[in-house]
């Protein structure tokens, strides 16, 4: 275990905290939630950047070492932890280079990443001599990442690294961070209020709501849970892990398949044999009780109902259908559940309207 | 050595003395003031800004009073250097470093001030100590609040009158600085090296000025700490 931590502490503006967590040694785990659930202060104690106050309870030790308990308190700089924020917060004295020199020279002890690396892994030479205001959020936040990763070899905190960022720098930022997170691998606490970016990064979730810990688990059980999908609105979906097994050239179609079934999307050249990550919105998953004979829907999968949110309050009902081993949703009417009369347990078919692929660094160079 | 130069010899160490020691003891106030939640605070920071409401010579009384050998600061200096603390280069120091402590602590508070939480924040977690954060960070990201502090503690020593007046005296390489020098040369109707003396102070005063207004005027390239 990375890292151990158990919180409890109270504001004078009456905000509680109270969890306990456990980050392993490799792997990002994630603590998600909605703004105002703790997530960012939990994050912030395990960083040193906050300290609670005489009457908190809030112990966290390191690989053995404490951090803090009533009695001792370790400062961020003595942590060797590397921390990106949802603001790049880059020196603005100095360039892209300055900022990683910076990082070099604030670090305790030689034993970092290399300047080197991190420039050639976050791909910053063409951004080296840029000062730091002329830099896209996207680039500044990338520059942030760097700097960070030059000062630590222990472990990533990361507070919505994506929050202010521009849709198409979040794809590319998020693949990098998915990049470093298998190939470093040293542990990453991420934070974000994001589904998408959690169902695609995590290996382990703590969902977080109203400064407690909700549920906690792997990302299989409680990735594509109704859980964590059912305040999400149009957000709603599941990520599955699918097998890619070719392309095919006639109909520029890629197959994959998903707990032995057959998947397809369009047009990706993905290397063979190889793993890949898929989105699907709960809004774009039709349920229908026979296999569809003559549809325009290639993407028709065999699954079973496992569970049903209902909320009378909403028109639409959340499903979450088991594959063999992955759960994906479908968000229906409330009306076509009472004309189908759909129960748990009942075996269904699945249509998909839409699949996004989300492994970029899968796809083939040539 | 002319009296005049003379004068303007120990105007110049005075100002250069005054204004390395409050280098020494006013960045830690500041940066004190600019960071507490003190209660202190509230009575601290008023006590500073006294000298910029008070007239110089009140002070100076005090001063006169405090640095008499039968009161508590002058009785300490006389046991601990062996030497009478009134009418000394010393005295003037320590009276001027109080009068001048809030033209130096303010700008350098504000300063201090507006830098940016985060800033620190991100230093401290990349492994900063609070000692490399002060020199690698806080100190270039408020380079025009030491320039503007240090030039205007250092104009405000040259400049001073009332004070010295007062605790001074007016002793040749000593305590005998140039607005002294000027008042004692108009006393003794002597306008002709009067008018030198004044031009000379008006001149300096304008290049000093100019200086600090263009050093503060040269292309920064962090806007976060202006404001």
């Amino acid at each position: 275990m990375f890292l151990e931590a158990n919180i409890n502490l109270k504001r004078s503006s009456g905000f509680e905290l109270s969890a306990q967590i456990e980050v392993p040694d490799t792997g990002v785990t994630a603590l998600f939630g909605p703004s105002g659930s703790g997530k960012s202060t939990l994050l912030r104690l395990l960083a040193g950047l906050e300290q609670g106050v005489t009457s908190d309870a809030i112990t966290i030790s390191s690989r053995g070492k404490t951090w803090q308990n009533n009695n001792t308190f370790v400062p961020p700089h003595q942590r060797s932890l590397g921390f990106v924020s949802q603001q790049p917060q880059l020196f603005p004295h100095t360039t892209v280079m300055g900022n990683l020199k910076l990082a070099e020279k604030f670090r305790p002890s030689p034993g970092g990443t290399a300047i080197a690396d991190v420039v050639s892994w976050l791909e910053l030479e063409p951004l080296l001599d840029a000062r730091t205001q002329h830099l896209s959020g996207g680039e500044a936040q990338r520059v942030s990442l760097a700097r960070a990763l030059i000062g630590t070899t222990s472990c990533l905190l990361m507070d919505e690294p994506l929050a202010s960022i521009d849709t198409a720098s979040k794809t590319s930022l998020l693949e990098y961070i998915h990049r470093l997170s298998t190939s470093l691998s040293i542990p990453i606490v991420y934070v974000s209020h994001s589904l998408q970016e959690i169902q695609f990064l995590a290996d382990r979730i703590y969902l977080l709501g109203k400064g407690r810990i909700v549920s906690s688990g792997s990302m299989l059980d409680l990735g594509n849970s109704l859980l964590l999908n059912k305040d999400q609105g149009d957000n709603a979906g599941s990520m599955l892990t699918c097998e890619t097994l070719g392309l095919d050239e006639e109909y520029g179609l890629t197959s994959l398949a998903i707990d032995q079934q057959r998947l397809y999307v369009t047009g990706q050249k993905l290397i063979s044999n190889s793993h890949a990550r898929i989105s699907v919105p709960a809004r774009d998953v039709s349920i229908t009780l026979q296999r569809p004979k003559q549809s325009s829907i290639l993407n028709i999968l065999e699954a079973t109902i496992v569970d049903i949110e209902q909320s009378t309050d909403s028109p639409s009902v959340l499903v979450s259908l088991k594959l063999e081993q992955q759960i994906l949703l479908a968000r229906i009417t409330r009306k076509s559940l009472a004309q189908l009369s759909l129960t748990q347990g009942q075996k269904v078919f699945a249509q998909i309207k839409s699949i996004s692929l989300l492994n970029e660094n899968l796809l083939s160079e040539d | 050595m002319h009296p005049d130069l003379l004068a303007l010899t120990v105007t110049l160490r005075l100002a250069i003395t005054v204004t390395l020691v409050l280098v020494m003891i006013g960045t830690p106030v500041a940066w004190w003031l600019s960071q507490t939640s003190s209660k202190a605070r509230i009575i601290i920071e008023p006590l500073i800004a006294l000298p910029i409401v008070l007239p110089p010579t009140v002070l100076g009384f005090y001063f006169l009073v405090a640095f008499a050998p039968d009161q508590i600061i002058g009785g300490t200096w006389l046991k601990v250097f062996g030497t009478p603390l009134a009418f000394t280069f010393d005295a003037l120091v320590i009276a001027s470093c109080i009068y001048a402590l809030p033209f130096y602590v303010q700008p350098l508070q504000l300063a201090f001030e507006s830098i940016q939480k985060g800033f620190l924040e991100a230093a401290s977690t990349l492994g900063a100590s609070p000692l490399k954060r002060f020199f690698y960070l806080i100190v270039p990201l408020s380079r025009r609040g030491f320039i503007t502090a240090g030039s205007l503690a250092f104009a405000h020593t040259i400049g001073e009158f009332g004070i010295i007046l007062m605790i001074g005296g007016s002793i040749p390489g000593e305590t005998r600085v140039l607005s002294i020098a000027l008042f004692d040369h108009v006393e003794s109707l002597n306008y002709q090296n009067a008018h030198v003396l004044a031009l000379g102070l008006v001149v300096f005063s304008f290049l000093l000025l100019l200086a600090i207004y263009t050093l503060n005027r040269a292309p920064q390239n962090h806007p976060e700490v202006l404001d």
